[in-house]
């Protein structure tokens, strides 16, 4: 591995800062940032551990709004009994995560902020791919497994956030702090695609780091799943996820389906949702629901297999909500 | 070619049946397990000896290009480089059929290109980027299946498709065209990577001009010779050494290029020299299984199978063989006629190393499945009909009496586990509403019975405690305690008092660990050394106690006669430093006899065709192998071998991008070998009936069988239970799903 800086602030606008040099970046579990400086994907001469921080590891409730710092480890989130009674989708989401170790390492802002797993951007080697800065996409006429069948452009690399697509079910919102303060971001524009910038995932600036996750009052205690197909049970990233939460018993009033690995930010299945408000959750209403939600999906190569999983996924979720 | 057995001594009887062993048999906590949990255990990776340097090997980017120039002066002006070895400075060494390491033609992505020493890996590391190398880019092909399209670059002048072999009996023709059913199917496998926890690696070190290397190795003396070819050595001048080693499966029968590098280094440099591959390196240039292309057709008639055509195309990579997928088609079922004919198809991809069972493993896929197919269109169970072809003494190819043959056994135990009476035609219902459950077999083949030569000298401590000396070594399967265990057996003394030294050249030899036949090969020699020893103290011990030689034995370290008991301690107490060596030989086997292993393997599945997952439930696994010498290796070795082939049946699959030809999936993030949660219930169970014929342990191997029909068994299970048959493995969710949406 290259020699870095290593720092460790004791406060959030002196890690901000700290962040501001060329090529810093924020360090949590380090689950994700240690496998990429290895391997040397992104230049990175500054470390900027974000440990050394009080009180950003808590989860609580905050007058009716679940409250997760950035710091809080997705062992414990997928364990508190808050999270699970309050959030279940981001419980099982944060438990599906990889395995025990990551899990007891990995962060919820480092789960957000992690970059892509496309196997040719993870391998060192292939320097000109869009997101090492480059202008070439190899999945195009490569293998395309892994990749998008929604939202790409230049680069299909889908985002592999576990906790992401369970948050985008549960209309959450991220607070970032940044040099000139805090802000708070809905999930719905926090991460962005390759038709907005190819060589980031989300809306955060160089300097700005994720402080604490917030999930409304609204979304609270209304049933929500997450669902996930890996090839392995444990230690995989999905190829498809589902996060869902219905509000409103009997009729519903609102629907959010939120797909993951499926595109390169959390994909919402809007016309599903649409479809879904105001009615209930009949058996053949889920059938169309789950058919809409692969609704305007354009597989490459070798991800078409993505469509029915997306179908298969939606329908299970929904049927899970139904049953509750 | 005749076999020349030279015979030393004589046999002992075998152990029979109804003998009573006290610690053969009977399970045994490894013998050097304190060592490997406490982590004292010293494996390859592990040596580190004073003032060693560190060799990493640069690597072709290209899946095939010409080197036409390599400027390392950068490299070597880089503080703490000591060498740079490419193709324009290194001496001729012959490797695998060729004259140097370092080719001219590089063929895949990770072909050796140069390679660099220096004070630490990291130095050496930074080294490789400042090699300058020319390449002429030349055109390739990586897929198996477009290196057989004649419109590709041929990478080779005599063609990519290459024949390997050619076996018929009987008249397939003649027997398709008066069938009541056939089948046919195309079969495919992907290509497996070893993913042994140890890499491969070796140190060497020279003492003027003796050259001692330590390699993570299933051969030591494999490595010796190897060494004596590319270097041209005295064999007295090498000595190679294998402690402790972190798995193989076949992939380290032999010295690599590593080991070379590290032989010329440490040559040239004066000092020890570590090569050992890194992940990536090991699974992109250290050996694969194979991916196939398999066509079985088989016909039926009034009941009974009556023909099987099986053809099979083997994606070797650069490899000079091929580990040929038709072995069980030949020689599992007694089926009068059979065609069977074998393809090696080179590509520009890394080489095939035997694989746990190479090509059976692939082979039993295709046939098995294909079994399943002509099964199911007689309409008759497919246990049933295989039950019909099963029973056989002869082999159907040598036609010869086998020693041992159990497979019905294997059957009735492997049924009445799984509740084989409960598969249904289309499969069952599963636990949840939309799921399917099915249940699935298939049957195991493979050879076993070990061979000649394989020495050992077991030489008796004045204390009473043995130390055994053979060269063979363990790769993690226990051969350790096997040793023990048959040593302390014969001698009368406990397992703890026995010392088992391996991994050594300069111990007597042993053959290679590989081909299920360590057992088989050293255990029957371990044994008469041991009666050797034990017979010279009875000498001595009669002698001391004025008893009749025939009056006394040995038993729980103790010379035994008439009730009293004289530990050996004892015996030996006034004769100073006397000391028993005892010597024993493998006998040769036995003639116009095959020796085989046989099992079956039953799954239950449960798969959800909304997400193409499947998951595999329970594996019943029943092997017939002998005599049990270690019940709780014997376990771990089924455990072991049936995980990997859900491995293989399920998730792991080497990809392979074709425009640039370089291995997608050389992490373990992205190659996906199963973890814990994936591992189902594995039921092992044994015929355990020693095999008196075969040697006089009565025990054949294990390392193999139970990796060879539990992919096939996974493969009918989700067949049945879905109703549509996934002719491809791994079944990833992708490939169920794409079949799924095929079928309908
Ligand atoms: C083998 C393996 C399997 C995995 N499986 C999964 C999986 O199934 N599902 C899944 O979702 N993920 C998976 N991951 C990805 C990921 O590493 C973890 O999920 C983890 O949550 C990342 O958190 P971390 O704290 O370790 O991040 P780090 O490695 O510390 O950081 C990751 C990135 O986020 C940035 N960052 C960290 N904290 C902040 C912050 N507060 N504000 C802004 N930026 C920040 C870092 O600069 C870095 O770029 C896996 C990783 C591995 C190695
Ligand atoms: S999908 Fe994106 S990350 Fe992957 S190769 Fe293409 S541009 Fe690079």
């Amino acid at each position: 591995m290259k020699s870095f800086e290593y720092t460790r602030p004791t406060s959030v606008q002196e890690a901000v800062q700290l962040l501001s040099a060329q090529n810093a970046r924020a360090l949590g579990g380090g689950t994700d940032l240690l496998g990429i400086m290895k391997d040397a994907l992104l230049p990175t001469d500054r470390v900027v551990d974000l440990k050394g921080i009080q009180g950003l590891d808590h989860i609580k409730d905050d007058a009716g709004t679940l409250a997760i710092g950035a710091l809080a480890r997705l062992g414990d989130i997928a364990s508190s009994s808050l999270v699970s009674q309050k959030a279940p989708a981001l419980a099982q989401a944060a438990g599906l995560v990889a395995s025990p170790q990551i899990r007891n390492m990995g962060t919820l802002g480092g789960n957000l902020a992690q970059k892509v797993r496309c196997w040719y951007f993870r391998d060192a080697d292939r320097t000109d791919c869009y997101k090492r800065n480059g202008s070439y996409c190899y999945a195009v006429l490569g293998a395309s497994d892994l990749h998008a069948v929604f939202g790409g452009a230049a680069c299909f690399a889908v985002h592999p956030s576990d906790t992401a697509t369970a948050l985008s079910a549960l209309d959450a919102s991220v607070v970032v702090a940044g040099p000139k303060g805090q802000r708070t971001v809905p999930i719905a524009s926090f991460f962005v695609g390759p038709d907005t910038d190819y060589l980031r995932e989300t809306v955060l600036a160089p300097d700005e780091i994720i402080t604490e996750v917030r999930v409304p009052p609204g979304a609270l205690g209304a049933p929500s799943v997450f669902l996930k197909a890996a090839p392995r049970r444990s230690i995989d990233f999905a190829r498809t996820s589902v996060g869902a939460q219905v509000v409103g018993t009997n009729v519903i009033q609102t629907a959010r389906i939120a797909l993951g690995a499926v595109a390169p930010t959390p994909h919402r299945a809007t016309k599903a949702e649409a479809f879904l408000e105001g009615k209930s959750l009949a058996a053949d209403t889920i059938a169309q629901a789950a058919e809409l939600a692969a609704d305007g999906a354009k597989p490459l190569a070798s991800n078409a297999y993505k469509v029915p999983l997306i179908k298969g996924l939606v329908r299970q979720a929904l049927t899970a909500l139904a049953a509750r | 070619m005749e076999q020349l057995a030279l015979v030393q001594g004589d046999d002992a009887e075998a152990w029979a049946a109804d003998a009573v062993l006290t610690i053969v048999g009977r399970p045994q906590r490894r013998v050097e397990g304190a060592a490997k949990v406490t982590g004292r255990a010293r494996y390859t990776h592990d040596i580190r000896l004073p003032g060693t340097l560190h060799a990493r090997i640069l690597r072709s980017p290209h899946p095939r290009a010409r080197v036409r120039h390599v400027d390392a002066s950068r490299a070597l002006a880089l503080a703490g480089v000591r060498g740079v070895l490419h193709r324009f400075n290194t001496p001729k060494t012959a490797f695998r059929g060729e004259e140097t390491i370092f080719r001219e033609e590089v063929r895949f992505v990770g072909d050796e290109v140069a390679a660099v020493a220096a004070d630490t890996e990291a130095i050496a590391e930074a080294a490789l980027s400042l090699i300058v190398v020319d390449y002429e880019v030349l055109p390739h092909v990586v897929d198996l299946e477009e290196a057989i399209d004649a419109a590709s670059p041929r990478i080779d002048e005599k063609g990519n498709v290459l024949d390997a072999d050619r076996y018929e009996r009987g008249d397939v023709r003649k027997e398709f065209a008066a069938a009541d059913v056939v089948v046919e199917g195309t079969y495919r496998t992907s290509t497996q990577l070893h993913n042994s926890l140890e890499t491969h690696g070796a140190v060497a070190v020279w003492d003027g001009d003796q050259l001692t290397v330590y390699e993570s190795t299933q051969h030591v003396f494999g490595v010796r010779e190897g060494l004596r070819n590319a270097l041209h050595l005295p064999l007295a001048n090498i000595r190679v050494l294998c402690d402790h080693m972190g798995g193989g499966f076949g992939s380290k029968g032999g010295i690599g290029k590593y080991t070379i590098v590290a032989a010329l280094f440490a040559r040239e440099i004066g000092a020890p020299v570590r090569c050992v591959l890194d992940r990536h390196e090991e699974n992109v240039a250290a050996g694969n299984r194979s991916a196939t292309l398999q066509r079985v057709r088989a016909a039926g008639k009034d009941g009974r199978i009556t023909a099987i055509a099986h053809e099979s195309w083997s994606n070797v990579g650069q490899a000079r063989w091929v580990a040929d997928p038709t072995g069980p088609t030949k020689g599992l079922y007694d089926v009068p006629n059979v065609l069977a004919h074998a393809h090696r198809v080179l590509t520009n991809t890394g080489s095939l190393a035997a694989f746990r069972a190479p090509g059976y493993v692939e082979g039993t896929f295709a046939l098995e499945s294909a079994i399943d197919e002509l099964a199911d269109g007689m309409g008759v169970d497919p246990l049933a009909l295989r039950r019909r072809h099963a029973g056989s003494q002869v082999d159907p190819v040598s036609k010869m009496r086998y020693s041992l043959k159990r497979l019905v056994d294997c059957y009735d135990i492997g049924a009445e586990e799984i509740g084989w009476s409960r598969r249904a035609r289309g499969g069952l219902r599963g636990s949840a509403p939309g799921l399917r459950r099915g249940l699935g077999m298939a049957s195991q083949l493979w050879s076993g019975g070990g061979t000649p030569p394989a020495y050992a000298t077991v030489h008796l401590n004045p204390d009473g405690t043995a130390v055994v000396r053979i060269g063979t070594q363990d790769i993690g399967t226990g051969t350790r305690t096997v040793i023990a265990q048959v040593c302390a057996e014969e001698l009368g003394i406990d397992v703890r008092g026995v010392r088992v030294e391996i991994g050594d050249t300069d111990a007597p030899y042993a053959p290679i660990s590989a081909g299920s036949l360590t057992v088989a090969s050293i255990t029957p020699a371990v044994r008469l050394a041991a009666k050797d020893a034990r017979e010279q103290l009875l000498d001595v011990a009669s002698g001391v106690l004025e008893v009749g030689r025939a009056e006394l034995r040995v038993e729980g370290g103790a010379v035994v006669s008439r009730g009293a008991r004289t530990p050996i301690a004892k015996v030996f107490e006034d004769l100073e430093n006397y000391t028993v060596i005892g010597k024993g030989s493998r006998m040769p086997n036995p003639d116009d006899i095959v020796l085989k292993t046989f099992g079956a393997h039953f799954a239950e599945v449960e798969v959800d065709p909304a997400t193409g997952m499947v998951v595999v439930e329970r594996v019943v696994a029943v092997h017939d192998v002998g005599r049990i010498v270690d019940p709780l290796t014997a376990r771990s070795q089924v455990e072991g071998g049936v995980i990997q082939a859900l491995g293989f049946a399920l998730s792991e699959e080497r990809v392979v991008d074709k425009p640039t030809g370089r291995v997608l999936t050389s992490g373990l993030e992205t190659y996906k070998v199963p973890t814990v949660r994936d591992v189902p219930r594995i039921v092992v169970r044994f015929v355990d009936v020693p095999d008196t014929v075969a040697n006089n342990v009565g025990a054949k191997g294990l390392g193999e069988p139970p990796i060879i029909p539990a992919a096939a068994a996974v493969a009918n299970a989700v067949a049945n239970g879905l109703g549509v048959r996934i002719r491809h493995l791994p079944l990833t969710p992708r490939r169920v799903l794409d079949a799924l949406a095929a079928a309908s």
